[in-house]
Parts: C-alpha cells; structure tokens; sequence
C-alpha cells in the first residue's frame, strides 16, 4: 500500500486547511474587524475594536465604519434547484437507516445497492434540472453557477459510482472488471458517439475519425461495435479483416459465453486467446494494415501502444481499465492498486493530476475513510461526503472507531451537513433528522439548535413541541411553553397564556393567570374568559389558585340555578379551606351577604360562627392593607364589612333558634 | 464558500463596539461610542430600525440579550460605569434597571443562562465584578466581587447551566451550574463559583503573559468535559478544557496570531470558535477529527478564487 | 387498493393544497390547484396543473419523453406571499384567499389566459397583538362573497370581497387562539380552539357570543381542524392535537359523538370527500394520510346507544356513550354511518395511503374525484389516484 502514496499532493494525515480571511470593502486597516454569531452558519462582522485600546475621540466619519455585514458559509444546497436534492435524498437517508437497522446481512447489500443507485440518481435528476435550467436562462452568473455545480455533480457521480463498484456492489469472486467496463463507458462516451455518428454514413471507413473510433471501442472492450465497424469496411475480406474478425469474434471476455464459466476455465480460454492474439500479430497477419496492427497490439496488451493512445484514453483510471482488460481481466479489486503506479507515471507528465484523481487513487487503494476525508475537503458542500460516509459506514467498509473529537467520520460529517441544514429558514426540519442520527452529540446540538429556533406563530411552536416531545426533550418543552405562554400573557391574552401554562404544568405562571383573572374580576365585576374558565376540567387542579377560579365558577352557577344549599356550602368550603386567597375572602363574604339576605337558612350556627371568625381576620388585616388602599376604597370596604357583621349575627341568631327549635311529630 | 449576504447601515455615529444577536436570531442590538443602542429587525432578510436606546453618558462597550421567556430584555454597559437593563413594552423600550455601583468604567455583561433566573454578571475597570439579578418582584439585588482581577476586569462569561455531570440535589434533579468565567488586566483567568450566596475563586487560570482581551465559556454538546476559550493582548488565543473528572483545567494555545487577539465567540452548538483581532481578520476555528484545533477552509485546490469587488475571499 | 402516486419536489414546505373548484356544470375533474407555502425566507402563492392520464393534454409542450415527468404537476404561475400561507380557500375560479402569519387577509387573482396571478384586495393586519409581534390569521372561510377570518388573537371578522372595511368585527369570539373556520349554513359558522372547544356562531345575531358551544369532557386538547359533511351539516368532524378524530353532530348538546384514535401526532387537516361523503381523509404531523372509509359501516342501527368507533392507529377505539339520554338517533332513512359506528359489528376501513418511512409531516390535503393532494413539509407535493372511492 505504500507506493502509491508518493503521488498524492497532500499528505495522509489530516489535510492542511488555509484561513478563512473576508475583507470588507472600504474599511481602513486602523479600524479592525469583529465578528458576532448569528444563526448556524452566519456571522455579522463590522469594524470595530476593543474599547480599551481605541484612542480616544477617535471619530469616524467613514459611514463604512458603522456598517455590519452578514457573512454565510456552506450554503451550497440552498438554491432552490438543488435544495430537491436535499430532499430527496433525506429520504433515501431516513429509509437506510430504518433498513440498516432491522435487515440481516444478506438482505442488507441488495438494500444498499438499491440505496446507492437512488442516491446516484436524485443526483442524475437535479444534474437534469440544472442543464434545463441553464439552457433555458440568460443571466451569465446564473449560466455559470448551473455549470459549476454540473462540473461538480459530474465529479460526484464519477466517484460514486466507482464507490459502488468497488465497496458496495462487489461481484462476486472479487472479479470487478466487468463493472469496471461499463462504469467506464458510462462516463466516457465519446467513442460511443463516434460510433453513432459513423453508423449513419454511407461510407464510414471514410469517417475522418474511423479509426479512432475502433480505438476508442476496443479500449473500453466493446468488441460487438468494433466488429460491425470493420464489417463495413470494403477491405472487409481481406486476410488481415478476415484474422482480426476471427479474433474478436473468439475474445472470451466479452462475448455472451462468458456468463457461468468458473475462474479457472475462464483463463484457460484467456490465455489460450491471447497466445493466438499474438501468434497471429508475429506472424505478421495484420502487417499490411497499421491499423489493424495497433489493435492487435492492444489485444496482445502490449504496454507501449497503451502509451500512444493515451489521449484517446483521456484519463489514467480509463487507461488502467483498458490495460487490466487486456493484460489480467481476473484482476481482483484489492489488486487494482498495484496498477495504478504505471498510468500514473504516463499522466503525471503532464501535470494533469488534481484533487479528484487523489480520491480516485485513494478509492482503488480500498483506503475509504482516505477517500471521505479528501472528499470532504474537496467539495465545498458536506452532502456529497456525508451520505457516501454513511452509506459506506452500513455496508461495513469503514472502520468506525473512535476518532479523538469523540466519535467516527459518519458523525464528523453528518454534523456538519445537519449544520447547514440547521442554517437554513426551511431546511431545518430535514437537519433535525440527520441530527436523530448522529449517536454521540446529535442530541445535545439538536437541543441548542431547537432553544434558537425562532417560532412566531402557534403553529410552528405546535411543531417543534411535538418535535421536542418525540425525543423527549423537558427542558425545551418546558421553555417553549413558557415562551408562548409570557408572549401571549404580555399580549394580554391571558386565556391563550393559560393553555399554554397548563400544558407545560407550570404552577407559578397558571397561578399568575388565575390570580389575573381574579383581579379582573375584582375590578370589573365580570370574568372575560368564561368559555375557558368554565370549562377548565381536571386541568384546573393544577394550581390552588386555578381550582378556586374553577370552584368559585362552580359556586356562580350553583348561584344562577337557585342551587342556593349547594352553593352555600360551596362558598363555605372555600372560604374555610382557605383554598381563596386573602385578598378575594371580602368579595366571597359579599356573596355570602346575597345567601344570608334569603329567607331560607343556608349556613347553620356552626357555619356562621366561622364565618365570623373569617370576617375578624380579615378586619385585623386590612389595618395593614391601608397603606395599598385608596380612601374611597377603603370606607366601601368597611361599609362592607359592617354590612356582614350585621347580616352574620343576624343569620346566627336565626340559626341557633332554628337548630334549637324543636319540630313536633 | 463565505460570501456577504447582506449590509446593514447602523446610521451609529461612532465606532461600533459590540452587535449581539438575539435568541432566536430575529433582532439585532449594536452599541456604540456614540452612546447609543440601536435594535434592529433583522427577520426574513430585511433590517429595520425599530429602536434608538439612549441612557449612557459614555461610550457603550457591550451589549447582551436577555433569555425570551423573561420578554424582551438588554442589557448594556458603558465607559459611564453604568449597567442600564432596557425592556420592551408594547412596542417601546424603557430602561428597566440601572445599575450603578462600580468605580469606572464597565467594559462586560452577560446574562446567566435562564435557569438561574434574571442574572447578569458585569466586569468592570475597577477590577470588581457584580452579579445582578432580579428579585421576582421588580427589584434588584447585587452581589459584588471586589477584587477580582488587578487593574481591571475585561470579560465575563457564564457557563451553561447544565453539565451531563452536574451535582443532584436531594430530590434527584439536576443542580443548575453556577460559575462564571472573568479575564482580566492581571493576564489572569478566573472561575468563579457561588458558595453559601457567595462567590468565591474556584480555580486561577495562568498562561497568557498580557491583557486578558475575552473570555468565552463554550456551550455544553453532551461530553462531561468544559471548555473555555480566552485571547490575550499577548496575541494568544488559549483552549482550556476540563476533562470533567476532577476539577482541573489543561490549556492548549489554539494560536499565536500576529496582532492583539480581542474578541471571541462560540457558535450555539459551540463547536466553532470566531475569533477577531488587530490583524483585520475574523478566523473560524473547528476542532477536527483528531482532536486539533485548525482553521477551517472551503478552498477547491487548483480552483483558488479571489474575486474582487464586494469581497475577496483568499486561501 | 393500489394507488397510483406522483411526487413532485417542489423547493418550498407546503401548508396549504386546494383543488380549484370544478365549473359549475360539473363536467370532467379540476386540473388545476393551488399551493401556499411557510417557514421560508420568501413565502409564495403558486398555481399547478395535474396532467390527465392516457390522452395527455393539449396545453403542454413538454417535450421531454420520460413518461413520469409528462405526469407531474407542473407550475403555472407563482407570487410572492408576505409571511406564512396559513390558510387557503378558492373564492369560485379565479379567486384565492390566503390567510397570513402576518396577521393579513388577501385575495389573489388568477388570470387562467395570461397564468398570472397577482393581488386583487388585501386587509392588512387584520388580526394584531397590541405588541409588536405578529399574531397569525389562522384561517379563512368563504360563502358567496362573505368571507370570515379568524386568529391567534381569538377575534372574528366578517369581510365582504370588494369593501374595504370589515362588515363586522367580534373582538372576543374566543379567549384563545382560533385554529379553524367552516361555514355551516349560509350565516352560521363554527370554529374550533385551543383549549378543544368547538364553537357555533350565528352572524345574524348581533350578540358576540357564541350561540352553542362543545367541547370533549375534561380535555383541554387543542382542536386544529374541522370539516363539516357534505349533504348533512350537522354532522362535522375535527381533528386535534393529540391525532384524535372526533365527529360531531350539532344538534346534541356539547360533546361528541365519536373519539377515534387516530394519528400519533396532530392532525393538521380532516376531509370529507365532497361527493362520497363516506369517505373521509385526514393528514397529521406524524407524516400520514389516512383514508378512513364508513361505507362498508352498514345502515345505521335504529336509536342512540353506544356509540362508538375504531381507530387503527393506535389499535385502540374509545367508546363513548351517546350524549343525551332520550336523544334518539336520527331517522334512519337519513342515516349516516359516521354517527353510528358501532365498534363491536363494524370495523371502518382505514388505510394510510402515502408509502410507509414518510417522516416529515403532511400539512394540508385535499380531494377531488379520484385525485387526492398532499402538501408536506418535505417540500413535496403527491397527487394519489384513488379507484376505490365508490
């Protein structure tokens, strides 16, 4: 494994990463830069430096000075285009992740496989937009972001494809070429094209390109087109035509006659072709054509023609397939590595080698987290690395341990494209996904990420509850809660406030708004929100105060149906329970006045006599409430209490004569 | 790719000496040599004015925003010595609280997390730090730290109020964590904790040979390890971490950039760390897989952009 | 029952889908719908055509070949939209109304021949916070050219298309957030809240309380959405918070007539087909679509009595005793199963039509014909083709 290394640009260790520098436009260096956090990946920077430094009376007349600037990174997948990506593939994501989970090994392949060609094709798909798109606009910044970005999928799919092949979708037998073949034809269809375009003339042996056209062909083994090509040329029965026919027409690789044959006897036939490739090359049955010659030599693998058509093969990895075709078709994919020096060696020349090709070296290596690791360095967006981590991270081919941050590259790198995600007005709900998935700090980002979230209307607040709920997640529950309840309180929606209170069975705040209520009340004679108070339920137990809201309703509507016993005793119990608050016993004694005004008995002797005791309390404490109290107030308060006094002996005195009196038989 | 999304023009007649974002990233509040705080709607990509807070008599140093649940909250502090504790009402701002017991000038607040209620901690030039908070009851109450750094106190920041290892209490809930963290002109850091309603030094942080400039307590992601960052004039930036094991802190300079160092600040899942300095430049910091502090950078070798005009992003 | 699904990924989470109506005459299906969407930094108001099946349609000039791309929706004109769609109702077949997050009420208009929609009146902050933050109009209800809206400030108000000033407002129509509105009959609207309460309005009326009022015993669990039935408008169904699909009949007193567990999470929005009033939809924040089929429930069994009905989502069916002791069920000849669904002889048919592993939440649906229409947060819009619908 060690050979290979020489040829990449960066080192093995953890990729060198330069500083992240934005200079602002207009502002002198005296000035300095500082920088606040915004939301996920946003920063607001203006010029500005510590206090204790700046000279003083040090003004600034450049209006640029006090300008702040927001500055985002890593949004990549928001353009709408793209964002169905996002989409899409969270849904291939969340499906993964359920089937990895429950599937046996055997199973486990099939749904990965499947997986990995869904994800190649949503990303087929936005490629597909983005060409429309592109041809159908004629902003030049628009024209050249969509053929960025296609550049860029291009490259994605060129290595995952090839990750497919190589990690996932592993023939059996380890005998990769095959795949290897189509992958190659799949992204070099130039000579397909030829071949199409030759098809259609009359005279294609006089296509300039013809010949080329065979090389092309039968570097990628595509044997059947070379075939029907040299079928149309008019020399087509000449003894050199007639030998090359037969040879290809013998090939034992890519005929159909392939399919089922074992290893062994596979390369019997291989070898025993390939003697005749070269039998018949010394023999010189191909001199009188050079052509002809220079395919021969290319089914004889003879390394040197590899050399000159190496234009023709455009790439070092197309070369390393046409070479492996030709010189050891049962090469097995943890070998592709040892071949890869000599095509590098015949690029390099020329300086061609990029970041890509590290990642390609690094995919024929079996080197995965290698490949991730440059991938993710390489492209400006995480998508790309972190669903190929994670498809690769279930398909066993990543060593997951435990890197020294505290957890594995999946993490790593899913963190930060829920990151992005998390950035982004719209997209965060897809982010709150990934973060579910991410084992070690998923749940503690998701937490910060969820107690920023902003939510303006109930709606939202009803989503991210349920979100919070799901995952069991109090703390935020109990914050959002909270938050709603003191917005609409401060709203003056007090009954809004309250459901949200009771529903995160905050004591203190539902004690707050019931006390509200009464004060309300005290003030204007009436409740306003009847239709919750009313209704409260087994949720008024919440709070003392709330159950004596709820009560003292209870005791209104005894009231109004003449249920005057019932709602006697009732106000009888909340007053004695003390279950009413101090400040609300004189507008309970003032009903009891309307009970005591009746003609019928309602409180007993014993009943009064507490009443009495109540009523002393409360007029030894109002000597301390003088000082909150108006004047006005403060004689209708004891008109009242004189009232009661009167009202309270005079219903004992008509208690202790009823009780005593004796009824005859 | 880092680009510019947005301008906003403050209008601040003077340099601008802090912007703080609010909770839910929906307002911003800038302070500045001309005294004033400015609060601006920042939602859906619109910036709009909606306050001008005047009250200082000074240079405004910084300012901070209180937990949402307590309503819409500032607080600020300025070269005046005053720490002015603004609320919105309907619409309008009014100074709520001021607080005015320190000798001169107070150059940080910071509130505490929610958990421990309305609480804000201020540093200030005459060397103590005063703890606010509130009583319930619309009155408000302090505790001062005299003494805390020599010359003068720079930075306060709060932990988070909830560590994975945070002591239980009787009734087997989760003690909010109590400590602050201050640098000051002494080249010290410090940890404060509050012990019997008094704050006392839990531990001394020495390694910056200058000025400590700020002070950032990173927030908690779920490991038992704390991690506090501070820059220096020593142009120093230092890593301390806490493994959560026993109570002691090793130090890691992140840096030795080329200029003073004179702000930092953690992102909400506190695994970047911005940092600014004399040198005109805001870094972004990002520990990697292996446990290294590095710059972070979205650069496509071989594809090197530098793009004049609005800005330049080099690599 | 295979239903046919077309996706279409469309860039923006969807709140609202709404079928336009169909011609008056009634011939063929709606073709067309319309979208609002939310939690954006730039919310829009769009306009989409379903393609027909096998004849394909005259008006396309897709050339591209694949077959499922000639079957997706495909946009014919779009606006912006000032804070979140929280509601979305036809006004006939050029008119939109859109409730907002902003608290504004606007009705759009749609120029089928140049496919441009844009606004045609708007009523701005209609529903407000005396603070500065925004108090979302939660929906909207249309009849003729009247036009109710209702919000998080728990006000009513009574809007006629073309005046500018509301016919009438009622202040406290609710002391908690409003969710949903529906016209019962051509003056009287019903409305469910917050705390689970279903209220009747009579807007002839001038008094502004509420003229009955329902509620589930002892429940203080929001109701999030109401639908009434088509032929018989007493009978409504809501759904709530908790995912629980309650039907009511409005002539008896206070509770409801059927609890059915249904979703594991909120239940956004209840339907009723309009022409197959047995078959009823609902879509909830757990990311299902259920189709609950009542005509395989029998004739009504004669009387009251236990009433009950069976949820399958959580395996689990509440029984709930019949209100009113006396209150005879309604006359059999004009039965209707939703009211008498009797758990021990009847299963309904239920059936959760999107694919199984749907995660993120299905916003809003609506059904037309064969054709139902989901709007989800994975910005997705589904079109199912449903045979089985009578």
């Amino acid at each position: 494994m060690g050979h290979s290394s020489k040829w990449r640009q960066s080192n093995m260790a953890e990729r060198e990463r330069d500083l992240h520098i934005l200079w602002l436009p207009g502002t002198a260096s005296c000035y300095g830069l500082q920088a606040t956090w915004g939301m996920g990946n946003q920063l607001y920077v203006f010029p500005g430096r510590n206090p204790i430094l700046q000279e003083d009376g040090v003004q600034a007349h450049n209006p640029e000075a006090t300008e702040i600037s927001e500055v985002r990174w890593d949004t990549d997948m928001h353009d709408k285009l793209i964002r169905r990506l996002v989409n899409q593939s969270h849904n291939i994501f969340m499906m993964l992740q359920s089937q990895a989970a429950d599937a046996s090994s055997a199973t486990l392949k099939q749904q990965l496989v499947k997986c990995s060609k869904q994800y190649r094709s949503v990303m087929k798909a936005c490629s597909m937009d983005l060409l429309e798109a592109s041809d159908n606009t004629a902003d030049e910044m628009d024209i050249e972001r969509f053929q960025d970005q296609l550049k860029v999928f291009e490259m994605q799919e060129l290595i995952w494809s090839l990750c497919e092949i190589l990690f996932i979708d592993v023939a059996p037998g380890g005998r990769i070429l095959i795949p290897l073949l189509e992958w190659l034809r799949r992204h070099f269809p130039v000579g397909f094209q030829i071949f199409k375009d030759i098809l259609q003339q009359e005279k294609p042996e006089e296509h300039r390109e013809y010949w080329e056209c065979i090389y092309r062909l039968i570097l990628q083994g595509e044997v059947e087109k070379v075939r029907s090509l040299l079928a149309r040329h008019p020399a087509r029965q000449t003894d050199c035509f007639l030998s090359m026919e037969e040879l290809l027409k013998k090939m034992p690789l890519c005929s159909s006659n392939y399919k089922g044959s074992s290893l062994s006897e596979f390369e019997m036939k291989w070898r025993h072709w390939r003697e005749d490739c070269e039998r018949r090359l010394e023999e010189g049955d191909f001199a009188t054509n050079k052509y002809l010659e220079t395919v021969a030599r290319i089914l004889c693998g003879d390394n040197t023609v590899f050399s000159h058509l190496r234009d023709l093969c455009q790439t070092w990895y197309h070369m390393l397939i046409s070479k492996l075709l030709y010189q050891n078709p049962t090469v097995k994919a943890n070998d592709l590595q040892y071949y890869t020096q000599d095509c590098l060696d015949d690029f390099r020349c020329d300086g061609m080698l990029g970041d890509l090709d590290n990642i390609l070296i690094a995919v024929f290596e079996f080197d995965s987290h290698q490949v991730l690791k440059e991938c993710s360095g390489f492209f400006t967006s995480f998508w790309f690395a972190a669903h190929l981590t994670d498809l690769l991270h279930h398909g066993g081919c990543l060593k997951s341990h435990r890197l020294v941050f505290g957890s594995d590259l999946r993490e790593y790198l899913l963190l930060d494209y829920a990151a992005s995600l998390m950035s982004h007005k719209s997209l965060w709900q897809v982010g709150v996904d990934y973060l579910d998935h991410c084992p070690l700090f998923g749940r503690s980002y998701l937490e910060q990420y969820i107690e920023h979230m902003s939510y303006e209307s109930e709606k939202k607040a009803v989503k991210l509850l349920h979100i919070c709920e799901r995952r069991n997640m109090t703390s935020q529950v109990k914050s959002i809660c909270k938050v709603m309840g003191m917005r609409l309180l401060h709203n003056d929606r007090l009954g809004a406030a309250l459901t949200w209170f009771l529903k995160s069975k905050d004591v203190a705040f539902a004690t707050l708004v019931a006390e509200k209520f009464l004060t309300q009340y005290s003030d204007k004679g009436k409740f306003d929100n009847l239709d919750l108070i009313d209704n409260l339920g087994s949720s008024m137990l919440l709070s003392n105060r709330l159950t004596f809201l709820g009560k003292y309703r209870e005791f209104h509507k005894l009231y109004e149906e003449r249920e005057y016993h019932a709602a006697g005793h009732l106000l009888f119990s909340l007053l004695t329970s003390r279950l009413a608050p101090r400040e609300f016993w004189i507008t309970l004694l003032k009903d009891a006045l309307g009970l005591l005004q009746l003609r019928e008995l309602v409180y007993g002797s014993k009943q009064t006599c507490e009443m009495m005791h109540c009523l002393e309390e409360l007029t030894k404490d109002t000597k301390h409430l003088e000082a909150g109290k108006q004047t006005t107030d403060l004689s209708e308060l004891q008109e009242n209490i004189s009232l009661l006094q009167v009202a309270l002996t005079k219903n004992l005195a008509k208690a202790i004569v009823t009780e005593g009196t004796v009824h005859p038989s | 790719m880092v680009s510019v999304i947005n301008s906003i023009d403050t209008a601040h007649e003077d340099m601008i000496h802090d912007a703080q974002l609010d909770y839910y990233g929906t307002k911003l509040a800038t302070c500045s040599s001309d005294r004033l705080i400015k609060v601006f709607d920042v939602k859906g990509g619109q910036q709009t004015l909606v306050a001008n807070l005047a009250g200082h008599e000074g240079p405004v140093w910084q300012v901070a925003w209180a937990h949402p649940m307590f309503g819409n909250i500032i607080a600020s502090c300025g070269y005046d010595r005053k720490v002015i504790i603004w609320k919105e009402t309907n619409g309008t701002w009014d100074k709520l609280y001021v607080y005015s017991n320190h000798d001169s000038s107070v150059n940080s607040v910071a509130f505490a997390p929610h958990e421990l209620g309305l609480v804000l901690a201020c540093g200030s030039s005459d060397g103590s730090i005063s703890i606010v908070f509130s009583t319930g009851d619309g009155s408000w109450d302090a505790k001062k730290i005299n003494g805390a750094h020599s010359i003068g106190c720079n930075a306060v920041s709060w932990a988070p109020a909830v560590a994975p290892n945070a002591l239980l209490d009787q009734s087997g809930k989760q003690q909010p964590v109590k400590k602050l963290v201050s640098g000051g002109c002494d080249n010290l850091v410090k940890i404060w904790r509050e012990e019997d309603s008094q704050w006392v030094e839990d531990q001394k942080l020495e390694g910056h040979s200058d000025w400590v400039r700020d002070v950032s307590w990173a927030p908690s992601i779920g490991l038992p390890k704390s991690i506090i960052a501070s820059c220096s004039q020593d142009c120093r930036v230092i890593i301390w971490t806490n493994d959560g094991t026993f109570n002691n802190w090793t130090s890691k300079v992140l840096h030795k950039f080329n200029d003073v160092v004179w702000h930092l600040s953690w992102s909400i899942t506190g695994n970047i760390l911005a940092v600014s300095g004399g040198d005109n430049k805001v870094s972004l910091w990002k520990e990697n897989l292996e446990g290294q502090w590095v710059c972070i950078s979205d650069v496509n070798k071989g594809q090197g952009q530098i793009t004049d005009g609005q800005s330049a992003i080099s690599s | 029952m295979m239903a046919d699904i077309r996706v279409k990924f469309v860039s923006q989470k969807i709140s609202k889908i709404r079928w336009r109506p169909c011609s008056r005459q009634g011939f063929g299906s709606s073709d067309v719908f319309a979208t609002g969407s939310w939690d954006d930094e730039s919310n829009s108001v769009s306009m989409w055509h379903l393609p027909g099946d096998s004849q394909g349609d005259e008006d396309m000039e897709d050339d591209v070949s694949d077959e499922l791309v000639e079957k997706e929706p495909r946009l014919l004109c779009e606006t912006l939209h000032r804070g979140d769609v929280q509601d979305l109702q036809f006004l006939g077949m050029e008119h939109l109304i859109t409730a907002s997050s902003s608290g504004t009420v606007s009705v759009f208009r749609h120029h089928p021949n140049s496919q441009v929609i844009g606004v045609s009146q708007e009523w701005d902050k209609l529903h407000t916070f005396p603070s500065q933050n925004n108090c979302s109009c939660t929906s909207v209800a249309s009849q003729d050219e009247t036009i109710v809206s209702c919000g998080e400030d728990g006000k009513m108000n009574v809007l006629i298309v073309g005046r500018r000033p509301p016919l009438r407002r009622i202040d406290n129509a609710d002391s908690c957030t409003i969710n949903d509105v529906i016209f019962l009959k051509q003056s009287e609207v019903v409305t469910v809240n917050s705390t689970g309460q279903l209220k009747v309005f009579d807007l002839r009326q001038p008094s502004d309380q509420p003229t009955s009022l329902f509620l589930v015993t002892g429940d203080q669990t929001a109701l999030l959405c109401i639908d009434k039935h088509p032929t018989q408008h007493h009978v409504v169904a809501a759904g709530g918070q908790d995912g629980v699909l309650s039907v009511w009949d409005l002539r008896q007193e206070k509770y409801p007539v059927t609890l059915l567990e249904a979703h594991s999470a909120p239940m956004w929005e209840v339907k009723f087909h309009p022409n197959h009033p047995d078959h009823l939809f609902t879509c909830s924040e757990d990311g299902s679509v259920w189709h609950w089929n009542a005509s395989t429930v029998g004739a009504a069994s004669a009387g009251a009595g236990l009433l009950a009905g069976t949820g399958a989502g959580s395996g689990g069916g509440i029984a709930f005793a019949a209100s009113m002791p006396g209150g005879s069920g309604p006359n059999p000849s004009h039965s209707c199963p939703w009211l008498t669904l009797d758990v021990s002889r009847h299963k309904m048919d239920i059936t959760s039509l999107l694919p199984t592993q749907k995660n993120l939440p299905v916003n809003s649906i609506d059904i037309e014909r064969q054709i139902l229409l989901c709007g989800t947060d994975e910005e997705a819009i589904y079109a199912m083709e449903l045979p089985a619908i009578r």
